[in-house]
């Protein structure tokens, strides 16, 4: 907290020393009493802080226990907007990695207090949203708006009760903006020829699945697929109730709740359309497939590890080279490589013909 | 690899909310125990900060906000409508401007960058934070200039490739 404080409040160092010392043991002994400055507030409340109290300056008659204080009640209703405990678990949950989170686990432990095995996914699709019905990975949330509110309170904003402390109106600013981007185009060079050659294939391996109209046709079960089953089964009508619940009963100013659920369990997972696909590395609904090539390979012969973190693009395989900081094992749990076999018997020339016509999407 | 050209372009992959490197679970009249103040801190700024961070991860490099890319994709976006998409607030700022900036030379170790790049985020000089950054005066943590991430969208779905 000393070396903190007096950087935080730029103070020239012999002046804080000089000062720190006089006030050490008092300032020891508050942090003794409460180190995490939740004592005097209901749990996962807010506490009312005053401006002055930590503000960034260093008067001469600065009170540095007052403001150690300050700084306590500051830390904690930083944790309490996130939904972080004022004491970290014994167990850290697992790292996802870049590009990967557990969105649903958490939103559903922070905000309804129903924690779920973790169930790590790939970032979603940002583009033709308004081209979807049911969002999601297993097609779950139909309200954008409700989806975003969702994130926002799950993420920061804070949450009194049914009460929520957001402006209303950016989230649906954000909500409506989104609505308007489009799919990336492949910005480097496409095989023409081998793209045309792709086309009757992706009819033929892909089309039925991937092509038609956004429907819950394109719900597919686990069992069928072979993905990983976590995300799927994680979701359940509990927790889709849950929700609802919870977005019928919110308050905020500007909100009004969906006249229709707009959540629900499938237990399934959606097929999406494949416009820009070539920038969705890495694949399946859990980032487990480094590149298209290793998805149109046999799952039993698929990377168990890779790295995460590069923007070197492979253009050969499809997706992002194998390197940075992050390394995927698809043996754990929620990793898990298999299923999706479409494809897989494929020549390889055929593969990169279907490659090359993916980069057309 | 099929090319030694390298090229860089700004493209928008996906998006997604939150991140699964945060403690959620809720305290029920759990009696807390004392933790040392230094570690205290470093739980909240690993926290904090991986929470920032790894919801805004992307693959990163220097970000031009004028892109043929992004007006392929957004076509029908203003200036404004990128600037707010890019940096606008959600209510979900999490950490005071002033706080994060001590927290970064406090605790150097955990920081390889001043601003959060070494996250892989895309870097803004103009604005001082990288893409999906919000910053807005937040009532409860004392009205201070608070930073934040664009939840789903933002830096998840702007990305920086290269060809290799």
């Amino acid at each position: 907290m000393k070396k903190f404080l007096g950087i935080y409040l730029n103070a020239e160092a012999k002046t804080f020393d000089a000062k720190w010392q006089n006030q050490e043991q008092q300032i020891i002994a508050i942090m003794r009493d409460d180190a995490f400055g939740a004592k005097r507030v209901p749990v996962g409340e807010l506490h009312k802080i005053d401006n002055a109290d930590v503000r960034q300056s260093f008067e001469p008659g600065v009170d540095l226990a007052a403001r150690t204080t300050a700084m306590l009640k500051l830390f904690h209703n930083m944790r309490a907007a996130l939904h972080v405990p004022d004491q970290p678990p014994e167990k850290a949950p697992p790292s996802s990695g870049s590009g990967r989170n557990d969105a649903f686990g958490l939103l559903a432990a922070g905000l309804l207090n129903l924690p779920q095995p973790y169930s790590p996914i790939k970032f979603g699709l940002v583009w033709n949203i308004d081209k979807r019905t049911w969002v999601h990975w297993d097609g779950n949330t139909k309200s954008p708006i409700a989806r975003n509110l969702l994130a926002s309170l799950g993420l920061g904003a804070p949450l009194h009760g049914k009460h929520a402390d957001l402006q209303f109106e950016m989230v649906k600013r954000q909500t409506d903006l989104t609505e308007k981007i489009r799919p990336p185009l492949y910005p480097f060079a496409i095989d023409r020829a081998a793209a045309q050659r792709g086309a009757p294939l992706f009819a033929s391996n892909c089309n039925s699945c991937h092509g038609g109209p956004e429907s819950d046709k394109r719900l597919y079960s686990v069992a069928e697929i072979g993905t990983d089953p976590h995300r799927a089964g994680m979701f359940t009508q509990k927790l889709a109730d849950g929700f609802n619940t919870f977005l019928a009963e919110l308050e905020a100013e500007g909100y009004r709740p969906p006249k229709e659920v707009g959540v629900r369990s499938t237990g399934k997972y959606f097929a999406a359309t494949l416009s820009g696909v070539w920038a969705r590395s890495p694949y399946l609904h859990n980032g487990s497939v480094r590149t298209m090539q290793d998805l149109l390979t046999p799952s039993q012969q698929r990377e168990m590890r890779f790295h995460r973190g590069s923007h070197v693009f492979d253009e050969g395989a499809m997706g992002y080279t194998d390197e940075g900081a992050y390394i995927l094992d698809a043996t754990a749990s929620g990793n898990s490589n298999s299923g999706h076999d479409y494809g897989t018997k494929l020549s390889a020339a055929e593969k990169r013909d279907l490659i090359e016509y993916l980069k057309t999407l | 690899m099929p090319s030694s050209m390298r090229r860089t372009f700004l493209l928008w992959s996906s998006a997604s909310p939150a991140d699964s490197n945060c403690y959620t679970r809720r305290l029920k009249g759990r009696f807390l125990r004392c933790v040392p103040p230094r570690a205290q801190a470093r739980c909240l700024v690993i926290a904090s900060v991986t929470f920032l961070g790894i919801t805004l991860r992307t693959d990163a490099a220097v970000h031009d906000s004028s892109t043929h890319a992004e007006r392929e994709q957004v076509p029908t976006w203003s200036a404004k409508d990128m600037a707010f998409f890019l940096h606008g607030s959600m209510s979900a700022e999490v950490i005071p401007e002033g706080v994060l900036r001590a927290f970064i030379k406090t605790y150097p170790g955990l920081f390889a960058t001043n601003d959060l790049t070494h996250l892989g985020l895309i870097p803004d000089l103009e604005f001082g934070w990288p893409i999906g950054i919000s910053r807005a005066d937040v009532k409860h943590l004392g009205g201070l200039p608070s930073l934040g991430h664009q939840l789903r969208f933002l830096s998840f779905c702007t990305d920086h490739i290269e060809i290799g």
